[in-house]
């Protein structure tokens, strides 16, 4: 595919490890789509079988609370991604994803990831471990954010 | 019997024996004696425990309560797996119940291991990513049943 799209990838932290080969073959599996703003990406429960780059815009990561009552898990710039539990488990998204601005996406379907990875063991490497890396950054923040709410319940 | 062991940690279950070797082989054994301390909450976190003997207490400092136990570890069960992919501290204290021995493996070991074994990695990371999303599941399910209770206030 383009040299462009070749760059952007490269522009991700999930890919920072690899080389400009192997940037090729990651290339090779990807489509781009664009959102205007405020569009729903997808929303929680639904089967998840993409995950997506963020190149351009913004897009916010929420979970409904009751009804016309959200809460921001997280708001993700360019050079982020999310969307990547759909590709290691079985589970539904775990939450809506949301554009803040008119984002310009790259997306990756499971099945082509699943096939990419087998077949290429030091791309899946280096993505595992970023993968893992994401997830327990994520999952830290997650624990942060009960323990506050804890707190403020005991506060009371 | 440590293979065995090792077999019972999620993270090594698909492997096969010989890849079980080879993460014996960079594991060691640490003895402690009752009461003693394995690692304190903040500590830095570089190793993962295996259980082989004895028992370990998971504990937190609570202000103006006092040791909250957490959990008591028995030989088979393992504590302080995060700490083979980053390098936060340590979330809680663990301290030994009574005399025990615990295998452990360093986290720099375990990159180099993993780095030079592509076929062992990708299992080993495969379960690990697996794991990982399922508890950053329960725990967004966790802080949404949370807010929605607050909310109701």
């Amino acid at each position: 595919m383009s040299p462009d799209l070749n760059n952007l990838i490269k522009g991700i932290y999930l890919f920072s490890n690899l080389n400009d080969v192997e940037i090729a073959k990651i290339s090779a599996i990807c489509r781009r789509e664009s959102f205007p703003r405020g569009k729903l990406i997808f929303s929680e429960g639904d089967p998840g079988d993409k995950l997506y780059l963020i190149t351009k815009g913004s897009v916010r990561v929420s979970k409904k609370i009751r009804a016309g009552k959200e809460q921001v898990l997280a708001t993700l710039q360019a050079g982020d991604f999310f969307g990547e539990m759909a590709l290691i488990d079985e589970g539904g998204r775990s939450a809506d994803a949301w554009t803040e601005d008119a984002s310009e996406l790259i997306s990756i379907s499971k099945n082509d990831f699943a096939t990419l990875i087998f077949r290429e063991k030091d791309i899946a490497t280096s993505l595992l471990w970023n993968i893992i890396r994401t997830l327990s950054s994520r999952l830290r923040e997650t624990d942060e954010k009960l323990k506050n709410l804890v707190e403020f319940k005991i506060g009371i | 019997m440590k293979t065995e062991a090792l077999k019972r940690v999620y993270l090594f279950q698909s492997l096969k024996n010989t890849e079980l070797e080879l993460i014996l082989s960079i594991a060691r054994r640490w003895k402690f004696t009752a009461g003693q301390t394995v690692f304190r909450e903040g500590d830095e976190g570089d190793r993962f425990y295996l259980i082989l003997s004895g028992e370990v207490r998971i504990s937190k400092q609570v202000p103006g309560i006092g040791e909250e136990a957490l959990a008591v570890l028995k030989p088979g069960d393992f504590f302080g797996e995060m700490a083979l992919i980053d390098d936060a501290p340590r979330s809680a204290d663990a301290i030994s119940n009574q005399e025990t021995t615990l295998l452990g493996i360093e986290r720099k070991d375990f990159e180099s291991l993993l780095f030079l074994n592509k076929d062992l990695a990708y299992a080993v990371l495969w379960a690990f990513s697996r794991t990982l999303c399922q508890r950053l599941r329960e725990m967004n399910d966790k802080l949404q049943a949370m807010l929605a209770m607050r909310g109701g206030f």
